[in-house]
């Protein structure tokens, strides 16, 4: 017993470390569910040099622009504001980040950097798939809907080829609604979750439409060419830094094209 | 020839008085060294229950101490509370709120400086140390009391013994004497 005890104590105190991983209301509260005339999805704030910015996945504001008007799902019903797009340089980058002009979630901190991130480690990804969340206790938290959906992979690969546009591949299992959603991961040297990245989708793959008979039978090809779309379970992501970087070059006005 | 067999009456019960005295002080010496012993170790057992309660107690405080820490003091912000930040969100147990709607659950890491492995492993090294550090003095009163004890103990043998010695000395001159007389 005597033995024992230090590696009792040990396994507590790992276990209360643990639970200390889960995201906490800085990335939770900060999360909202986004509407515009392209799509329906997911976006979080972020605060770059004192000043709130909503992000959310490019293709979620396909056709909007410079500037326009987004619908935010707050307090139990969807709010109209008026936003400022701001774009990456890079096309490729499925992010942008959209000035309101004032905060409208909690400002409680939360870092917009990859920094520190590990290759395999445990990231969280939160949005709205197919409209889905946890209901909000009472009173509602100001300028907030509702509690996110919360799914969880590890960091598979980096591909860092273009420095313009940094992907991060996620071995998870996304859903329609999570486009826009916050990649977030523990940091531990400073204690807090920070946002590594902006979840653009997943990957699909095509899956063959066999006879019940070819199911065991390896090389079966598909029944008269056809073939269904299946998620393969590799979420991608891009890097926070380009919004980032986008952010403070408008704010510079320095932007490279001009938006 | 009156006054001489006064003389070994007066030393004959001189002698009486003597031998009953020192069979009377072995009696005792005997039975008080006995009791001596079962005191001693059953102050011995006391001490070693003291040295276990106070390990156990020790322990308490220390996981007392760092459950406070890592709880930042179990502090559960109720709904009517408002939003807080670095905190998780939490189921109630039954008995707390039966409706099962999230809490806000105080998360430890952001009160304070960041709670990391190397931290924790910091300060269970140094709580370790503590109670390596008091098993140490504690056992150092043990050894002493102990040693005490063996010194009284040796003493008092030496003392028996040499009563012993008496006893038999007044023995043989009381028979040595009776039979001069007789």
């Amino acid at each position: 017993m005597k033995r024992l005890s230090p590696v009792l104590l040990l396994l507590w105190l790992a276990g209360s470390v643990a639970w200390a991983e889960v995201p906490t209301t800085n990335v939770l509260y900060r999360v909202l569910r986004l509407r515009t005339p392209a799509a329906t999805g997911s976006a979080f704030t972020i605060d770059v040099d004192g000043r709130q910015y909503l992000i959310t996945a490019r293709h979620n504001l396909k056709g909007f622009g410079a500037e326009g008007t987004i619908e935010l799902w707050i307090g139990g019903r969807w709010t109209s504001a008026a936003a400022r797009a701001i774009y990456p340089a890079s096309r490729l980058v499925d992010i942008a980040a959209l000035d309101l002009g004032r905060p409208v979630t909690v400002a409680y901190p939360l870092e917009p950097t990859s920094a520190g991130l590990l290759l395999g480690q445990q990231v969280y990804f939160l949005g709205y798939p197919y409209a889905l969340g946890s209901p909000l206790f009472s009173p509602p938290v100001p300028g907030f809907g509702e509690i996110p959906f919360l799914k969880s992979g590890i960091v598979s690969a980096f591909d860092n080829r273009n420095p313009e546009a940094n992907i991060l591949y996620l071995d998870g299992q996304n859903n329609p609604g999570f486009s826009g959603g916050p990649i977030v991961f523990w940091h531990a040297e400073s204690g807090r979750f920070r946002v590594a990245g902006v979840v653009r989708g997943y990957r699909n793959e095509a899956l063959p439409v066999l006879k019940k008979r070819d199911l065991s039978d390896p090389d079966a090809t598909a029944h008269n060419d056809l073939y269904t779309r299946a998620n393969s379970g590799i979420v991608i992501g891009y890097d926070i830094s380009h919004i980032v970087d986008a952010i403070r070059a408008a704010s510079r006005g320095t932007d490279p094209l001009g938006r | 020839m009156q006054t001489r067999s006064m003389q070994q009456v007066w030393r004959g019960a001189l002698a009486v008085i003597a031998l009953a005295a020192t069979a009377m002080a072995l009696y005792a010496h005997f039975f008080d060294a006995t009791s001596r012993q079962e005191e001693a170790r059953a102050a011995a057992l006391r001490l070693e229950d003291a040295l276990v309660e106070s390990r156990s107690r020790l322990k308490s405080e220390i996981l007392a101490e760092l459950r406070a820490e890592l709880a930042a003091g179990g502090t559960v912000a109720g709904a009517a509370e408002g939003p807080v930040p670095d905190a998780v969100l939490r189921r109630p147990d039954r008995d707390e709120d039966a409706s099962g709607a999230l809490r806000q659950t105080m998360d430890p890491t952001g009160l304070g400086p960041p709670l990391t492995l190397g931290r924790l492993a910091a300060r269970v090294g140094s709580l370790a140390a503590q109670m390596d550090e008091s098993d140490r003095a504690l056992r150092r009163d043990l050894e002493a009391f102990r040693a005490a004890t063996q010194r009284e103990l040796d003493a008092s043998s030496t003392a028996r013994s040499l009563a012993l010695v008496a006893l038999v000395a007044l023995v043989l001159h009381l028979l040595t004497t009776w039979r001069i007389a007789g």
